[in-house]
């Protein structure tokens, strides 16, 4: 497995470093990439051994979350019948997983251990109490322990993900989990609400509001009942990025009659005024580091993507393919930056690294795509899949393309881990 | 005559009903599950809203929308004959102010078509004080695609989206 493992990451190694074009020259960016095959590590996830009958029904549950983790973080091809082993070099199987849900002290249990199937090591294990209303949420944390015990990074199966929904004429902030589940409305209004953002360590929300009238920035702290305006000052105020390592924020204001991008520290006052151009410039995005930002600007005469210092220095074009380049993610390695652009009269997802290089789409299909944002594994992005007039929260696994979707709703952004 | 008399009454029966609802504006801050101020966006085609006593007062008339192309701001000539028959309704009228509301087609991210929404609202708005008009009495605000007039999906709803809109004020 390591060998054939090794192989693997030699050959995406290979593959990654093929395209190397000169970017000023691309006119629209090249196609997805045709079907790469991700290796996936077998795994063997048998049924559960239930030492109480009265937990069955528990237990299912925990079984279908566990599956859906570890499904869902795309390292694993996961066999849930007993495999026949063919010898001792047999490939067809890696690591088992299994849980087992007993009664300790009156107490319900879950017991959950990986083991390497050729050797039969013990890999590790864990043990949590089951409490009634937090049965997902144990799971996740042991499907994450999984993850971090075979690739030595945690999973993404304890993160939240905040997202606007319209719901019979009100607009609607809802936070949930990873999955989807246990949606939970946070604000509710007869007026738009957009572009929610994570902030202070994903204890709060930042996003846009008509509530007075016009956009402004308000957040919102999980924990309290009401939302605290951000910044209202005269124009919009709109389009916020929050950086947890800077503990500021970057915004798009049009105070002075045109919309610019700012540096708001954390209570919204105005720090420093970062674009100074007579054209649109909005959506800006920190780099992880917190020392750079990505933004929309149509100073060229179409949008296009720029990186900037977060001091003002060393502002340049990133993108230069297509004529509508918009709303930049960085990745959270800090390797990769997605937008939107529009190709054919469609809006599609793409990335392209910080230095401009290797830009590609990774949807072509009908339809159309928004907002694309980063969950913390950086080979997750939740966005807005629009198809009519439908808007649904997407997930695409960038490396194999897969997509699913969430929850009916536009707007999300992936708290960090 | 008479007609138009009850329309009048009904008219400010109805704004007076709008005016009540928003007076909690203040205080609507959002338990997570209440509902919210009511909407607060005039109907497109209402007429001049507040008729006073005083005859000497002249109230606006409703104005028409202006249209834009995609992706664009600049005014076309339609776009221009209408901000003129606009400025010559806000000069007639000696009381009142208006919203000029920016709007745009579902097309494109959010963000850039906030911007691309004020863009559309100014250039009225510079037009209109250009002809003369006190920018005072002016004040745009930004929808971007947010609240489509049009709720279609296609180039004939797209067109009457991308659009200034005048909403007047007392």
């Amino acid at each position: 497995m390591t060998e054939l493992g090794a192989f693997v990451v030699l050959l995406l190694a290979i593959l990654g470093m093929t395209p190397v074009r000169a970017h000023a020259q691309v006119d629209v960016w090249p196609s997805p990439l045709e079907a790469v095959e991700v290796y996936r590590i077998p795994l063997w996830l048998p049924q559960f051994q239930i030492d109480d009958p009265s937990l069955i029904s528990r237990a299912q549950t925990m079984e279908q979350v566990l599956y859906q983790d570890l499904e869902f973080c795309g390292l694993f091809e996961i066999i849930r019948k007993k495999p026949v082993v063919v010898g001792m070099n047999s490939t067809n199987l890696s690591i088992q997983v299994q849980g087992k849900v007993s009664t300790a002290d009156g107490r319900a249990v879950f017991e959950g251990t990986v083991t390497d199937v050729a050797s039969g090591d013990f890999i590790g294990g864990k043990r949590y109490e089951i409490k009634e209303g937090s049965i997902r949420r144990t799971v996740h944390h042991f499907s994450d322990e999984v993850i971090h015990m075979v690739t030595g990074e945690r999973g993404v199966a304890l993160t939240s993900i905040v997202f606007t929904r319209k719901n019979e004429g009100q607009w609607e902030l809802v936070v949930c989990d990873y999955d989807g589940y246990g949606p939970r409305v946070l604000v509710r209004q007869s007026v738009p609400l957009l572009e929610p953002r994570w902030a202070d360590q994903n204890r709060a929300v930042v996003y846009t509001s008509y509530r007075a009238g016009k956009a402004d920035l308000y957040i919102r702290y999980l924990d309290e009942s009401q939302s605290r305006t951000l910044a209202a000052g005269e124009g919009m105020n709109y389009t916020a990025d929050w950086s947890d390592r800077r503990e500021m924020i970057l915004a798009a204001l049009s105070r002075g009659g045109n919309s610019e991008i700012y540096l708001l520290d954390k209570t919204g006052v105005v720090k420093r005024q970062l674009t100074f151009s007579r054209a649109i410039d909005t959506s800006p995005c920190w780099s992880p580091s917190g020392r750079e930002l990505a933004f929309t600007s149509d100073r060229s005469g179409t949008p296009q993507l720029y990186i900037m210092e977060v001091d003002g220095t060393n502002l340049r074009r990133l993108s230069f393919a297509g004529g509508y380049n918009e709303s930049s993610a960085w990745s959270p390695r800090g390797d990769q930056i997605a937008f939107v652009t529009r190709i054919d009269g469609r809006f599609q997802l793409a990335i392209i690294t910080p230095d401009g290089r290797d830009g590609r789409l990774l949807t072509e299909e009908a339809g159309g795509r928004e907002n694309p944002r980063w969950a913390p594994d950086g080979r997750h992005m939740v966005y807005t899949e629009r198809t009519g007039g439908q808007e649904a929260i997407s997930v695409i696994d960038i490396k194999t393309r897969g997509k699913r979707i969430l929850a009916q709703g536009a707007n999300a952004d992936w708290s960090t881990r | 005559m008479f007609a138009k008399k009850i329309l009048v009454v009904l008219l400010v029966i109805g704004l007076a009903a709008l005016v009540g609802g928003c007076g909690g504006k203040e205080a609507m801050e959002e338990p997570a599950t209440d509902v919210e101020a009511p909407e607060v966006k005039a109907p497109p085609e209402v007429e001049s809203p507040v008729v006073k006593e005083e005859p000497q007062e002249i109230s606006m008339s409703a104005m028409n929308d202006v249209f834009f192309a995609f992706d664009k701001y600049s005014l076309t000539d339609e776009s221009k004959r209408t901000l003129e028959a606009n400025a010559q309704e806000l000069k007639r009228a000696t009381v009142g102010n208006i919203i000029i509301e920016g709007h745009c087609d579902e097309r494109g991210t959010k963000a850039y078509n906030l911007a691309l929404g004020e863009r559309r609202a100014r250039a009225a708005m510079d037009y209109l004080t250009a002809l003369g008009v006190d920018g005072a009495r002016i004040t745009i605000v930004s929808y971007g695609k947010e609240r489509p007039f049009d709720p279609g999906h296609d180039e004939a709803a797209w067109a009457k989206n991308r659009r200034a809109h005048f909403v007047l004020q007392k």
